[in-house]
């Protein structure tokens, strides 16, 4: 009889995708939870990081964090402060409420425990590190740096890839008067002593090791290439455009 | 055994149903519906029965559901997680409901093919369309009881367009708010639409619905060549059902079969798929919503997107209505003639494009590329193929076109806002000036970034889209006719 | 209605006529009595209640050059409203004594903008309207700028004058 095949049909197709996709009872751990109260880790960092660092914390256009040396270097209220209250004048966002973001204070600290979690260095350095800041007032130690020692290191060292002057070589140039606005002397301080491992730029160690003094670069080194490199950005030579300067 | 007689005697002797039911059941109809083509007759019992199936669950789920703002969203978790049952009754409902509005579909397209709404069913046909309305509006106030994000910003959205209607849109607000804001008197009342006054009306329709099919009998099968003539129709139709079968238990067994099944496949839907939501906290502090309707009504939100800004309040609130109109007319232009599809291409052309339509516009309802994706500045990264070849400048414009947000309306290799154009390879569409002039103007639907971007961001901004060009191929020189249909195209099509 | 002719006198004509006449004026009655309350209330809402003054917070919370979404109950609130009795505002302050107070409903169909505080733009998720940061209308569907709400400042709080909800017809 048609009507009983038919039966026997349904049934049997409902059966076979109940079975193969599982029972429609809804899971309470897929409840909604309030923005406020997310507290995992890896959801705070993929809504609000990955954007700029990179889905897994590196191979983005912003600095790495999946770096083991940046994280030996940084301290946490240095990370926290970071994350809370953005970098101003640059394009690192603040993201804690009182700030203007949208994330708690508690939301801030889980941040700063997980990157801290999740990327710590494999082992303690044994070298004495440069540090990530130099003092409260000067992060980068441009003040007291010297343009001419570092122009020799940069020579020696950074030109292979960035050209002289910093024209711009296999890595690209740096003489560009607008990275001068964009890109705090921290940043720049970092990035010369952890490269960019996720770029193939190397650390402090192997550029030191190319330069004409055969060894890593120092902390005040650093803070003489940091100057060199600024001094290549000369921000009086920014094409005015119908924009807003002071923004 | 005898007392049983008895009993059925004392009843009998007070209902009088072999007087009243039994000739209804054993009416007679169309020989032919006992052919393979009598299939074509059980869908509008199919509705039925989803519809009761609908009043069974709707009853159950309304023993726990609060009606009020504070406590609807709580009573749909405890339905979900604690009270037994509760998930599949909801998911009953749910699937139920969408049963009902696909097979009311099925049934009237049905109706309409084999012309079975000309004379004498004219009003049998007009009486569908008010419950096809009823029917819609329903499954709008119950999207709206299933209180999450969806529903609180839908009824803004619903509001909104209310509120467009020149002169009474004020007080067309109001009367749908039940006060000046979403709150717990816009839930009650939707509550009592939903569950008193629709019910109330459809069934009344369904009444009058029924008792035309039973007055003016279930139409024939059409045959090619025999068109319907109001003056000899009726002595015609009398004629076939001298030679008809009974209802019943013919054709009332073939809509049992129809029925079940269609419950069968209810049920199971509800099984395996479970409830629709609840979303998010129906909040109106949390404003990271994008509401969606539930499919009924994707053709319609995608209309009101799609449509230009001259024509949005017509389209929103003139099309309902001149579609409701243009249904109740059919029976009016096409009373009489041909009723097999076969000699009526015009009807099966409108039912064709209706239905391409509604899939499109459903479609598009359902992916929405005119949203944009308002997460993706900080959650969809840049891809790790195209941050690889970037320079320290470009890798700065790249940091600038998330933090901006461009990253909200642009995909890059499709992940990202779907609003504007893709820009993966926009480096061999534009070049620098046209680049920074659309940054800096706006236009075609984008916002001018002037006051928003610093020279050195724009540089830096410009420097990174030049770079977006597949492997090998120069960036373009200039402006080419690409470059001005992208900045022309949004308008026409946001 | 038919009158009984004059002509005709029978008693029982005439107490059928009246009997006719009281159930159509009695009916009416009835049906007024009963139906003016009803229709009444039903049409209740129709009476506007008027925005009220409420209390968004201390000025000086408000960073100048900032916008803030603050969340607030809303003054008209009433029983069982529970979350849907708060009500969020975009608070800008552009200078030292000049705010601007955003509803958050674009004015294209009332979904919720969200400010974009790096992009400096406030951008509805739904159909992509998106405005400038003092409220005018930047590109996509919606008909004009953002809905703005009355506001003053008094002892250092922020007053603002809010409660229904805004739409065209009905700004801030």
């Amino acid at each position: 009889m048609p009507t009983a095949n038919l039966y026997a049909i349904v049934a049997a197709i409902l059966l076979l995708a109940s079975m193969s996709i599982g029972c429609g009872k809804p899971d309470p751990a897929e409840r909604f939870v309030r923005p406020d109260d997310i507290t995992d880790f890896h959801v705070l960092f993929q809504q609000n990081c990955i954007g700029c660092h990179g889905a897994t914390g590196d191979l983005g256009p912003a600095p790495p964090l999946a770096d083991p040396l940046f994280q030996a270097i940084v301290s946490d209220d240095q990370l926290r402060e970071t994350i809370a209250d953005g970098r101003p004048g640059t394009l690192m966002p603040a993201f804690e409420k009182d700030q203007g973001g949208s994330l708690t204070t508690d939301q801030v600290q889980i941040l700063v425990a997980g990157i801290r979690e999740t990327w710590k260095a494999a082992s303690t350095p044994t070298d004495k590190l440069p540090p990530y800041q130099v003092s409260t007032a000067d992060p980068a130690g441009l003040k007291d740096a010297n343009v001419m020692t570092g122009k020799e290191l940069f020579e020696t060292s950074c030109a292979k890839c960035h050209g002289d002057a910093g024209v711009g070589g296999d890595a690209g140039a740096l003489n560009e008067p607008a990275l001068a606005r964009l890109m705090s002397d921290i940043v720049l301080r970092r990035l010369i002593i952890t490269g960019r491992p996720d770029l193939k730029m190397p650390d402090y160690v192997t550029l030191g090791k190319k330069s004409h003094t055969g060894e890593a670069f120092t902390s005040e080194q650093i803070s003489d290439i940091a100057a060199y490199v600024r001094s290549l950005q000369q921000p009086t030579k920014i094409a005015a455009l119908p924009a807003d300067e002071n923004q | 055994m005898k007392t049983i007689k008895q009993v059925w005697d004392w009843f009998e002797h007070r209902l009088e149903l072999r007087d009243s039911i039994w000739p209804v059941m054993r009416h007679p109809v169309p020989a032919a519906l006992a052919k393979p083509v009598g299939w074509m007759y059980v869908f509008g019992s199919m509705t039925l029965t989803l519809l009761m199936l609908q009043i069974v669950t709707g009853v159950c789920l309304a023993m726990i559901y609060q009606p009020t703002a504070a406590d609807a969203y709580a009573s749909l978790e405890y339905l979900n997680y604690e009270a037994p049952f509760g998930w599949l009754l909801r998911a009953i409902h749910y699937w139920s409901a969408t049963g009902m509005v696909v097979m009311l579909m099925v049934h009237m397209t049905q109706v309409f093919l084999m012309g079975a709404f000309k004379y004498p069913r004219e009003l049998t046909w007009i009486v569908g369309v008010g419950l096809l309305t009823t029917t819609l509006v329903l499954a709008f106030t119950g999207q709206v009881l299933r209180y999450d994000g969806d529903s609180y910003w839908g009824v803004s959205v619903a509001v909104s367009a209310a509120g467009r209607v020149p002169f009474a849109g004020p007080s067309i607000v109001h009367l749908i708010l039940g006060g000046e804001y979403i709150g717990s008197e816009t839930l009650s009342r939707f509550f009592t639409l939903h569950v008193f006054i629709l019910p109330g009306l459809l069934i009344g329709l369904l009444v009058v619905h029924l008792y035309l099919v039973v007055k003016r009998g279930i139409s024939e099968p059409p045959t090619p060549g025999q068109p319907v003539d109001k003056a000899t129709y009726g002595e015609e139709y009398e004629k076939l059902l001298e030679k008809g079968i009974p209802f019943f238990p013919h054709a009332l067994y073939r809509d049992g079969v129809a029925c079940a099944v269609a419950v069968l496949i209810v049920v199971g839907l509800a099984v395996i798929f479970g409830p629709k939501g609840p979303g998010e906290i129906p909040d109106p502090t949390l404003i990271h919503a994008e509401p969606r309707p539930d499919w009924y009504f994707l053709p319609v939100f995608a209309m009101a997107a799609l449509s230009p800004p001259s024509m949005e309040t017509f389209l929103m609130l003139g099309l309902p209505v001149i579609g409701i109109l243009a249904l109740v007319a059919v029976p009016f232009v096409a009373g009489s003639g041909e009723r097999s599809a076969r000699r009526r291409p015009v009807a099966v052309l409108v039912v064709l494009v209706t239905f391409v339509t509604l899939l499109i516009l459903g479609w598009y309802g359902a992916t929405s590329p005119w949203s944009p994706d308002m997460e993706a500045w900080s959650s969809t990264p840049v891809p790790a193929g195209i941050v690889e070849k970037l320079s320290p400048l470009e890798l700065q414009g790249a940091v600038v076109f998330q933090n901006k947000c461009c990253r909200n309306c642009h995909a890059l290799e499709g992940a990202g806002g779907k609003r504007g154009p893709d820009l993966t390879e926009v480096g061999i569409r534009m070049n620098p000036e046209a680049m920074v002039r659309q940054v800096v103007q706006g236009g075609g639907n984008m916002p001018a970034y002037a006051q928003q971007m610093n020279s050195a961001e724009v540089t830096a901004l410009v420097a990174f889209l030049v770079k977006l060009r597949p492997a090998g191929i120069p960036p373009a020189a200039v402006p080419s006719a690409a470059a001005e249909s992208l900045v022309a195209a949004p308008a026409e099509t946001p | 209605m038919t009158h009984s002719p004059p002509t005709s006198n029978s008693p029982d004509e005439e107490r059928r006529g009246l009997l006719q006449w009281s159930a159509i004026v009695l009916g009416a009655f009835a049906t007024a009595a009963a139906g003016v309350p009803i229709v009444g209330f039903l049409l209740g809402p129709l009476r506007k209640r008027g925005d009220q003054w409420t209390t968004a917070g201390k000025v000086e919370q408000f960073p100048i050059g900032q916008t803030r979404l603050i969340d607030l109950e809303n003054p008209l609130h009433g029983l069982g409203d529970g979350d849907a009795g708060k009500i969020a505002v975009y608070v800008r302050r552009a200078d030292e004594e000049k705010f601007q107070i955003f509803a958050i409903n674009c004015t294209h169909l009332g979904c919720p903008v969200n400010w974009l505080a790096d992009a400096g733009l406030f951008m509805c998720p739904c159909h992509g309207g998106v405005y400038y940061e003092d409220g005018s209308h930047a590109s996509g569907p919606p008909p004009r700028g953002l809905f703005q709400y009355e506001h003053r400042l008094e002892k250092g709080d922020l007053l603002v004058k809010l409660g229904h909800l805004p739409t065209l017809q009905q700004p801030g």
